[in-house]
């Protein structure tokens, strides 16, 4: 599939993201979409729907002490970002979204015209 | 459904460093290993960083989905564990996730004065220097 890249001054500035770890899970109106993303707080967290792509955006938000010296560094502290493709019709205006303990739960209706129906034989 | 295992990226740390943060772990603290004879391999090592200023030293870990009440930190002289479990609900099913990590702070700390901020799935530890650590500074007469 061809991307285009956008041309964002923000990708720009911050060229080395990571991707966060991701699960999805089946809930009773559509899907969860559960993302690792520790270090992230609700206003750091950016979640928009494009033409079926879902992007997820995760700005870290670090406090250190002023003169601080690392001894061993093993976390990264590059922003997150995400992109999924959905093959399913969502519904784009029902979408929510919540942070809890590092974790952001997006919640993915299904669009009432993809729903399975039951058709009644005449 | 499948529980996708998360790789932590930890390649820049060499199997050397591994096998002395095992060591480590294991060292001085036998009271706990009677309590948790299986911790093997199921517990996951978690990635840390370990930063200092004037005062005290910080250990930093990204424990994701971690309840606050599901972390345990202990201080054995000079090695800092943190331990604790990753409660996944999948349905009706509940999966857990251990995860395991002992850094040495040196001896030089107040073991009492100890604090731990846990926000956003970010477990920052405080740990004081002890007074004769710290850098002073010698006026001349």
């Amino acid at each position: 599939m061809k991307t285009e890249i956008k041309k964002n001054p923000e990708t720009i500035r911050r060229h080395r993201t990571r991707r966060p770890r991701y699960e999805v899970k089946p809930c009773t109106q559509g899907y969860d979409v559960l993302v690792d993303m520790p270090g992230v707080n609700r206003s750091g967290a950016n979640v928009t729907l494009e033409k079926g792509t879902l992007t997820i955006e995760g700005n870290v938000t670090e406090s250190v002490p002023e003169d601080w010296r690392s001894l061993r560094r093993e976390l990264s502290t590059s922003d997150y970002a995400l992109k999924l493709q959905l093959n399913v019709d969502v519904a784009g205006d029902a979408i929510t979204a919540s942070t809890e303990d590092g974790v952001l739960t997006v919640r993915l209706p299904i669009a009432e015209e993809a729903k399975p129906r039951s058709i009644t034989i005449d | 459904m499948t529980l996708i295992r998360y790789e932590y990226p930890d390649s820049s740390v060499s199997e050397f460093d591994r096998m002395v943060n095992r060591a480590f772990s294991n060292f001085g603290r036998w009271s706990a290993f009677e309590d948790e004879p299986f911790s093997g391999p199921e517990t996951a090592r978690i990635p840390v960083d370990l930063y200092e200023d004037n005062d005290c030293y910080f250990v930093r870990a990204e424990l994701p989905g971690v309840k606050k009440e599901d972390i345990k930190l202990e201080l054995d002289n000079a090695v800092l564990t943190l331990s604790g479990e990753r409660k996944t609900k999948s349905g009706d099913s509940e999966e857990t996730t251990s995860f395991s990590r002992s850094v040495n702070v040196g001896e030089y700390v107040q073991g009492d004065k100890v604090k731990a901020h846990f926000e956003d799935g970010v477990l920052t530890v405080t740990v004081p220097k002890s007074e004769e650590r710290k850098p002073r500074t010698i006026a001349i007469k």
